[in-house]
């Protein structure tokens, strides 16, 4: 029997049980995953169509009459020459059509914003994706085990498991498609540049669709073969559970000196200035990257050392249990909510971009072209922000519902031992809430240390806190909408009227 | 004096007609069964495979809701009770040892005692030094710290055991609780068993395939097709006896009544 043959078997109808439930998870998580890829890539086509002469990503980076579409340069080049001169002789009051002229001017910074936010979520995305093929691969043991007990070899079982992620992946791709269609209206409804997004600027090509759905099913198959390697499927099981080793303390030494340097580096901008604006820029950026990457290394030594410290005295059983789980694997406790500090940097930084706009706000002309500049990256921080929470709030609800099925028997068990429904939705609410408060406080004192020497007290202003509290409501509520929704498929779980092993 | 504890008249589980499943020709996994079990009694039931005798042992610990007949403790109707307050029962007045998978993997051994104490309303502290002593009496001491992944099948149920009886329960249900031990440290963890809940005045009924295992009970009831017989067989003779022991008392004053007159 060939592996497809194999694969057919397990996938007739009315055969999936709890590995159907975890499949409609991991297509789900895989389908949010491309509808928010698609969206922020179509929103960067977009800026790309706007700075572009003629509308091609090849006559944005070189533009010319020799890269560009016949006739468009030139028309184009006529548009830019009369926004800079708008710009060299503005007075602050601007009309409509003088403030799209300069707006003009400004694409190659959308552009470059753009790629900056799509880079940015390329991590929530992998964890996401990473998350729905693990999900696809590591919620099959029993019927592993038993098929390699049958005679299957190691190959034919990777192959089927590797065939099932892909196969969910390809479902779940196409499905994003639908998704992004589907969010095409409401991105429309954004105002960048002063106009909203048509649907040829937001629609990315046939090519790119196939593109990414070939993407997504790699991804998955590269992941679950990924995730395969590190277990071992023999006919008496998957794997035997242990112990995880706890991650060191030098990881926190590294976090700590790395802060030191860039808060350092940081308020002393001034002397990176002589090297161009550009350079000043890029060390900004550059270190608040490498302490969003950083906060990655240490938050599963954060979180275990938490976790232990709740778990020394708990205060209910409830305590006991969730904190009991997140020593188990501390690392899926804070790949639950790694993407929320991003989410929580991305806040940071938007609330910053938001308190520019007011410093230049001064000016109280509404279509002053560096004030609409500044307004929109606010706006597209925003949706950075809401995307990366989103995808966040995604992986960890699908994570959490995939462990309510994957630990149905200890329910049962818990459940028969008198244990209320409301305890187990505490330790459930507080598995997620316990890493995410970590990762919060992290990550949201880390981009305050390091905006603190840019912006010194200004940060402290009403304004920028309260834009800065709302981004980390949104990554709460949306985090919760997943614990909730774990908790709800928990109790859609029949965990009493079963039929006994008699 | 001893009463009965529980008691179950007139029993039937049909899975037939329970929602969703299908129509077919079938057999009552419970059939008209009436069940009575006295503070500190033993009984084991059994039967062979599909007989039905793990749905009785769930019926009556109101784990599952049989399609018609009754089930009482202490007179109470366990039908009549709600969900969560069947709950708190099982909770503070049953004890539950299974033939494995039942210990919380992510717990050491310590918690996983402490743990139904700590469910019903007891503090960390207060479960845990009561745990601790069920782990010396057993002899597990040097196992607190350690989890289910870490312990061989006779060290877990032994801590199994230490779980369920740890609340002072009136009724002990234990299911195949031996099914994963070789013939010694079956024996042993019968002793075990058998001998602390004597100690605790608790009742116990045991589900077993095995004559050797319902040799440590008092009497022995044959569950065939949904049926339970009498067979009247005195078994007591058989079952080997470990030396008294002091067995530990629960934390006071929070789990239920505890059951009259049993200890012998």
């Amino acid at each position: 029997m060939n592996t497809f043959s194999l694969w057919r078997l397990f996938h007739r109808p009315g055969m999936r049980g709890t590995a159907g439930h975890t499949s409609i998870l991991a297509v789900v998580a895989f389908a949010a995953a491309t509808t928010i890829f698609l969206t922020v890539l179509g929103g960067v086509h977009g800026f790309i169509w706007r700075a572009s002469a003629d509308h091609t990503i090849g006559c944005m980076i070189n533009p010319g009459p020799g890269s560009c579409a016949p006739g468009t340069y030139e028309a184009w080049s006529k548009a830019m020459e009369a926004g800079n001169k708008l710009m060299m002789h503005g007075n602050g009051h601007w009309t409509a059509e003088q403030s799209a002229a300069v707006m003009n001017t400004y694409g190659n910074g959308y552009v470059l914003l753009a790629g900056f936010a799509c880079m940015l979520l390329i991590v929530p995305f992998v964890a996401l994706a990473g998350s729905a093929a693990r999900l696809a691969a590591s919620r099959r043991d029993a019927r592993l085990a038993a098929l390699r007990l049958a005679g299957a070899t190691t190959a034919q079982v990777t192959k089927l498991t590797a065939l099932d992620a892909a196969g969910q992946a390809l479902l779940g791709a196409l499905i994003g498609i639908l998704g992004y269609f589907a969010m095409m209206p409401l991105i429309m409804l954004f105002n960048f540049q002063n106009r909203h997004f048509t649907f040829e600027q937001l629609w990315v090509g046939s090519l790119t669709l196939i593109a990414v759905i070939a993407g997504v099913t790699v991804l998955a198959l590269a992941s679950s073969l990924i995730t395969l390697r590190r277990v071992t499927i023999t006919p008496l099981g998957v794997m035997q559970r242990a112990s995880q080793p706890l991650p060191t303390r030098w990881r926190v030494l590294i976090f700590v000196v790395v802060m030191a340097v860039a808060y350092l580096v940081l308020s002393n901008l001034q002397s990176f200035a002589r090297f161009g604006e550009g350079t000043a820029y890029a060390v900004v950026f550059g270190f608040i990257f490498l302490c969003f990457a950083l906060v990655n290394l240490v938050g599963t030594w954060v979180v275990t050392f938490r976790a232990k410290s709740r778990a020394r005295r708990p205060k209910d059983a409830a305590t006991m249990i969730a904190m009991r789980r997140i020593l188990d694997n501390p690392k899926r406790a804070w790949r639950n909510v790694s993407g929320v500090a991003l989410a929580v940097f991305i806040a940071g930084i938007t609330s910053v971009c938001g308190l520019v706009a007011s410093g230049i706000g001064g000016n109280a002309d509404p279509l002053d072209p560096s004030m609409l500049y500044m307004r929109d990256i606010s706006t597209g921080g925003f949706l950075t922000l809401a995307f990366a929470a989103v995808l966040a709030a995604v992986s960890s609800g699908v994570m959490q519902a995939g462990s309510v099925y994957d630990q149905v028997g200890e329910y049962r068990m818990l459940a028969l031992e008198g244990t209320d429904e409301a305890t187990l939705d505490k330790a459930r609410m507080m598995e997620v809430i316990t890493p995410l408060n970590t990762v919060v406080a992290v990550s949201g004192g880390c981009s305050l240390l390091l905006l603190f020497p840019i912006l010194a007290m200004a940060l402290f202003r009403p304004a920028t806190l309260v834009t800065l509290i709302a981004g980390i409501a949104l990554c709460y509520a949306l985090i919760a909408v997943g614990a909730i929704a774990a908790n709800h498929v928990a109790h859609t779980l029949n965990l009493a009227d079963y039929r006994a092993d008699d | 004096m001893n009463h009965v504890v529980l008691q179950a008249s007139d029993l039937v589980m049909d899975y037939a007609v329970q929602p969703g499943a299908a129509p077919a020709m079938h057999m009552l996994a419970l059939n008209h069964v009436n069940f009575a079990i006295q503070a500190g009694e033993s009984i084991a039931v059994m039967g062979p495979s599909g007989s039905g005798k793990s749905t009785l042992l769930h019926a009556l610990a109101g784990i599952i809701k049989p399609t018609s007949g009754s089930v009482s403790f202490r007179g109470t109707d366990l039908a009549r009770l709600s969900d969560a307050d069947r709950t708190k029962l099982r909770r503070n007045v049953f004890g539950f040892v299974f033939q494995s998978g039942q210990l919380l993997p992510e717990l050491p051994a310590v918690e996983n005692i402490a743990l139904p104490m700590m469910l019903g309303g007891a503090r960390y502290q207060q479960a845990t030094d009561a745990a601790m002593l069920w782990l010396e009496r057993l002899g597990l001491r040097q196992l607190a710290a350690q989890r289910p992944g870490e312990m061989s099948g006779g060290q877990m149920q032994r801590v199994s055991i230490a779980r369920a009886l740890a609340v002072q329960p009136a009724v002990v249900f234990a299911d195949e609780p031996t099914g994963a031990l070789d013939q010694n440290t079956g024996r042993d963890i019968m002793g075990i068993l058998m001998d602390a809940s004597r100690a605790n005045g608790a009742a116990v009924i045991v589900v077993t395939h095995d004559p050797n295992v319902a040799g440590f009970c008092d009497r022995t009831l044959i569950m065939r097709d949904g049926r339970l017989y009498d067979n009247g067989q005195d078994m007591r003779q058989a079952a080997p006896r470990i030396p008294d022991v002091q067995w530990p008392r629960p934390v006071a004053g929070t789990y239920g009544n505890p059951p009259q007159g049993g200890a012998r």
